[in-house]
């Protein structure tokens, strides 16, 4: 069994990071390994928080996008993550929404991908879940980044009419990386003297 | 800390003639030395005035298109709405939207627009796209 490398074990606890690397070694019958899904896929994506419960998607999930391998371990796009995560929201309970909310708010911290692009991805993947719904779970999240929001997350599921958005920061204060071998965010900045939009870039 | 005309112009992705002529018609920004000057919340002013458009790989109508479309998870139910979300002219908006449609950026589901997140383009797009803000129409910034 390799060693992790130091930004994974950062991100995860002692037990995981053993389950992580037991996982890794040891495919199934079949040669696959177990896809990291929801949660913590999106710890392994966005780095941004200590990860005590890896998940896994099950037999037969929808997958928008090809999963990514970090560190031998197939992990599933940022795209799906978020997907996954938001049709939980409906169907958890008051104790799970926080940390739930906690991640979408990293995910529109360090990325360009918006909640409101997230449920167009959950049509997609999960259309028996209904997008109006999702939204109305916002206004449980009780802190102001998400209370600040929901107005636009609300008026966005009108198919007409302008919404007004409170301007945001550019995404990415600082690079994010995509998988071991993926891409790097790189934040738009100024060089030369011109502006440059944010861009990926492999690593 | 002050701006001059250029670097809002590069900063919101458009021309120092349109920067000044929004500038006079706000009333916002000072002339020092023969030179306009634009504030923080100058900025922020002509930001909602003028939209913030960014270089892409596409015409800033079609980016705009995609920024609002891509906010949309019901999609826009016409070249006009597209329009009034976008703040673009009816005709610039039914262009952009022919183009994306014949590119397969914008699909039609149900006599709907929506964007289509699984192009294979759309990933490459999604930062610049993101970047983009539509300009405040006048009946919303009174």
């Amino acid at each position: 069994m390799d060693r992790l490398p130091p930004w994974l074990r950062d991100v995860l606890t002692i037990e995981q990071a053993r389950r992580w690397r037991v996982l890794a070694a040891t495919p199934d019958e079949t040669g696959e390994r177990p896809i990291v899904a929801g949660r913590s896929a999106l710890v392994a994506l966005l780095r941004h928080r200590v990860c005590d419960e890896l998940t896994f998607a099950a037999e037969g999930d929808p997958l928008l996008r090809e999963p990514s391998t970090v560190c031998g371990l197939p992990v599933e796009s940022l795209d799906d993550a978020v997907a996954r995560v938001l049709a939980a929201l409906p169907y958890a309970t008051a104790a799970e929404l926080p940390p739930l909310f906690g991640d979408l708010a990293a995910v529109e911290r360090l990325t360009p991908l918006r909640v409101e692009e997230g449920l167009i991805l959950l049509g997609l993947a999960y259309d028996h879940v209904d997008p109006a719904a999702v939204v109305d779970t916002f206004a449980r999240a009780g802190d102001d980044y998400w209370l600040r929001r929901l107005p636009e997350l609300r008026a966005s599921l009108v198919n007409r009419g302008y919404v007004h958005r409170t301007p945001g920061g550019p995404p990415g204060a600082r690079a994010l990386t995509i998988g071991t071998d993926g891409q790097v965010w790189v934040p738009p900045h100024q060089r030369d003297g011109h502006e440059v939009g944010g861009y990926w870039r492999r690593r | 800390m002050n701006n001059t005309p250029e670097q809002v112009a590069r900063r919101l992705g458009t021309s120092r003639r349109r920067v000044v002529s929004a500038a006079r018609r706000l009333g916002v920004g000072r002339i020092a030395a023969g030179q306009w000057l634009f504030s923080g919340p100058d900025f922020e002013r002509l930001a909602a005035e003028l939209g913030v458009d960014v270089g892409g790989p596409l015409p800033r109508a079609q980016m705009r298109v995609l920024a609002e479309l891509s906010l949309r998870p019901h999609g826009l139910v016409s070249a006009r709405a597209v329009a009034v979300a976008c703040g673009l002219a009816p005709a610039t908006a039914s262009a952009a939207l022919k183009a994306l449609v014949a590119d397969g950026l914008v699909v039609v589901r149900d006599a709907v627009f929506h964007v289509d997140v699984l192009h294979p383009r759309w990933l490459e797009l999604r930062p610049s796209v993101r970047q983009v803000r539509q300009p405040v129409p006048d009946a919303e910034a009174a």
